[in-house]
């Protein structure tokens, strides 16, 4: 087969409303699948497994069915509307409106994709009087070894999820020019506990000061999952050191190397903020003879580079400040008495596409105003003519 | 979308896409060294750090040094020790006062209300767990004794292969350690197991460690000292109020508030606390904490049916039970009634139980009301008051 003939053929597939109607329709089966998954599973799961993802198994009794996931779909899809609808399709007035509504179409699968590759979300969680210049992650853990500047600061060496999860297969080694010493991460678990190692059972990780990671089956709401990791540090002169680390351990494992004190930690993915936030005082009214609140806000003092203000966050008014929008998400202790410390958690996102599928809606309705516009004026023409 | 158009040829670019679309969306971490990409620095406000940190501590299991714990199964007194140097403490349980490790070996304190069993049936099931033959009254008689918790107490230094509980894949080579006592005011038992070779090294460490234990914070630890029967409040057979006790428990860290009118009971080992709901003592609510998930939220609740003579549920009828906010998460909330058959085999004719089970990421913990169906009734209201006032205590 020509070249030519080859790329006219892929060209026909690409641009094929056929194709389209496929992956429309596959669309709909993951939306499906992925909506029946929440009942086992939590959201963050399930868009990763549905999603987010090439390829996925989906289990069906014993069958498991390989079938194309969310990313592959949707990035057919973005290659067929381009090819297609963009690319192919005849430019005159006639067809203008179709024409933008697929412009509006590709914003928004664009949108999908800058909001899944370039996005941060996590909160901020503070007692009155707390303040805070970072968000954390809801989901996402790094590794973090850090020490003390002769300044004040701290210096942070940062492993990212991806890696730590690599080590869940095979050790992962981490080396920096600046540590004095490298660091290899094993056994990862996604959920565990440290337990106790009695005489009776044996166990098949490091046991440590006669503690072991004890791995856990995943919680079905990711948010839940307490992760760990062995971590050995390795010293320029050969010496090592094992420890278990755990994603809500009280203290960091602290080294000693070069004269320095290093502190090694798992914590949940940590955000910087371009500003500061103060809790100053949260509020809540509950409706009568319940615990359930009827509106609940915080009131927070957002310190920048220069200035300093007063901000209150409700449930319906964000502060977007920075590129970040912080909204009024959840208070506890759930379970608080009368007079007790009250915390507030602010959901913090930050999505560079924030605004994008509003306008690509936008535009797709411009679009569709204007074709079937058109439409109808023809339609009205014929029908005058015809009297 | 169109079918008319032009040739692929000269627009790679559409295929260059869909492929940087795939790698983009499914890149993952190449294997190999992984050189850190990222450094900041930053101004933070942390928490003093405790350089040096054990991993009990770093663990928030129990420090190593003085450890103390409040009343127990044996006594109202706050029971202290002083944990041997390289020992670790593990987090209490309920059946363990105090648990250490060391080492490849363990060490617990076991108190029990009553007499436990007795010396020879117990000193003869730690003989079983090692295959040992059990003893007859004259070798019982025979072994050394001394003083634990200042009162008599029975030694034992046992060695053989270690099938624990279980009874299953004995171990050879193991070593166990043992001081029983037994006064009125319960059975204590200090046990060390471990592989011989760490227990030898650990003896000096082991009897330190027992003669260390008393009770009350300004005791003597070397002269031993025990509370005499009458001395025990707490441990009488009326419930007292619920003003005279703690509502904390530090064992567990958790703490509560009682409803009104609810009456503290005398405590019972695998129990954080009992309530009576009244004076009438015909219902009575207790928590209880188990490690892990306790066997699990189904079964326990079709457990508690069974206990009632409930029909059991299916999953999508566990799935559909009401949820409380108990510690910050939803626990299942379950109700039954029927003819109640505790596991102490008491049996109530007309019972109710109202239960609820919270699945934490380290422990389940069972809160559960039980007793005649009109108290239970009657105090559904409190019951829900008092599970949603549980609390971690530092």
């Amino acid at each position: 087969m020509k070249p030519a003939d080859l790329g006219a053929r892929l060209l026909a597939l690409f641009s094929s409303l056929g194709l389209s109607c496929g992956l429309l329709c596959m669309l709909g089966v993951l939306t499906w699948l992925g909506t029946l998954a929440q009942t086992e599973y939590g959201l963050y799961e399930v868009q990763k497994k549905y999603f987010e993802s090439l390829f996925l198994l989906q289990e069906v009794g014993p069958v498991s069915i390989p079938l194309p996931g969310g990313g592959l779909v949707m990035g057919l899809l973005f290659l067929n509307l381009i090819v297609g609808g963009l690319v192919r399709m005849r430019r005159s007035r006639a067809v203008f409106g179709v024409w933008l509504t697929h412009i509006g179409i590709a914003l928004l699968l664009v949108a999908g994709f800058v909001k899944l590759r370039y996005s941060d979300d996590g909160h901020v969680t503070l007692y009155e009087g707390e303040s805070a210049n970072h968000f954390e992650s809801y989901f996402r853990w790094e590794l973090v070894v850090w020490r003390e500047t002769d300044d004040g600061a701290f210096e942070e060496y940062l492993v990212p999820d991806e890696v730590l999860r690599g080590a869940a297969s095979e050790p992962v080694l981490v080396t920096a020019d600046a540590l004095p010493f490298d660091l290899e991460l094993s056994h990862w678990m996604g959920n565990c506990a440290p337990m106790p190692k009695g005489p009776m059972f044996e166990v098949d990780v490091p046991v440590v000061e006669g503690i072991f990671l004890d791995e856990k089956p995943r919680a079905p709401k990711a948010e839940q999952n307490l992760a760990g990791a062995y971590a050995r540090v390795i010293h320029a002169d050969g010496r090592d050191e094992v420890t278990p680390l755990w994603g809500v351990q009280a203290q960091p494992w602290t080294v000693e190397a070069a004269g320095e004190r290093w502190a090694v930690d798992l914590r949940k993915e940590r955000y910087p903020m371009p500003f500061t936030v103060r809790l100053e005082d949260f509020m809540k009214e509950d409706h009568p003879g319940t615990n359930m609140p009827s509106w609940f806000s915080s009131d927070v003092t957002v310190t920048g580079a220069a200035s300093e203000r007063p901000v209150r966050i409700s449930m319906n008014q964000p502060l977007r400040d920075g590129g970040l929008v912080l909204y009024q998400a959840s208070w506890g202790p759930s379970n608080a008495r009368e007079g007790e410390r009250l915390f507030s958690t602010l959901a913090v996102v930050r999505n560079p596409s924030d605004q994008w599928p509003l306008y690509a809606c936008i535009v797709i309705a411009l679009g569709l105003v204007a074709h079937f516009s058109k439409r109808l004026v023809r339609y009205v023409r014929v029908e005058v003519g015809r009297t | 979308m169109s079918k008319r158009g032009r040739g692929l040829a000269g627009r790679p670019a559409a295929l260059l896409g869909l492929a940087g679309w795939t790698g983009l969306v499914g890149c993952g971490q190449a294997s190999g060294p992984y050189a850190v990409q990222e450094v900041r620095v930053v101004e933070r406000v942390e928490e003093p750090v405790h350089w040096n940190a054990t991993l009990a501590e770093r663990f928030a299991m129990r420090a190593p040094g003085a450890g103390r714990v409040a009343g127990t199964a044996t006594g109202p007194g706050e029971l202290t020790w002083d944990t041997p140097s390289g020992w670790s403490e593990a987090a209490p349980t309920s059946m363990r006062s105090a648990n250490f490790r060391v080492g490849e070996a363990e060490c617990y304190l076991t108190e029990l209300a009553g007499d436990g069993g007795g010396l020879g049936p117990n000193v003869n099931r730690w003989r079983s767990q090692l295959g040992l033959e059990p003893l007859g009254a004259d070798a019982l008689g025979a072994l050394e004794t001394g003083e634990f918790l200042g009162a008599p107490a029975t030694f034992v230094d046992l060695e053989g292969a270690y099938s624990g509980m279980s009874g299953t894949n004995a171990q050879d080579g193991y070593r166990l350690l043992g001081w029983l006592s037994f006064t009125a005011d319960g059975a204590r038992f200090l046990k060390m197991i471990g592989p011989a070779e760490h227990v030898a090294e650990q003896l000096e460490n082991f009897h330190a460690l027992a003669r260390s234990f008393r009770r009350g914070a300004n005791a003597d630890p070397h002269a031993g000292h025990d509370h005499g029967p009458g001395e025990h409040g707490a441990h009488g057979d009326e419930p007292v109020s619920f003003g005279d006790s703690p509502s904390s428990d530090p064992r567990t860290g958790l703490g509560w508030t009682a409803p009104a009118g609810w009456l503290r009971a005398p405590e019972r080992s695998m129990r954080v606390v009992t309530f009576h709901t009244d004076e009438s003592s015909t219902a009575e609510c207790y928590v209880t904490v188990l490690g892990g998930d306790g066997g699990g939220v189904g079964d326990n609740v079709n457990r508690w049916r069974e206990q009632l003579g409930a029909p059991r549920l299916d999953a999508s009828e566990l799935d559909g039970l009401e949820r409380i906010d108990v510690l910050g998460v939803e626990a299942v909330l379950v109700e039954a009634v029927g003819a109640y058959s505790g596991m102490s085999g008491e049996r109530v004719p007309e019972a109710a139980l109202l239960g609820a089970v919270a699945s934490l990421p380290d422990r389940t913990l069972f809160v559960k009301l039980v007793g005649e169906r009109e108290a239970v009734h009657a105090a559904g209201p409190a019951f829900r008051e008092f599970c949603r006032s549980l609390e971690v205590v530092p």
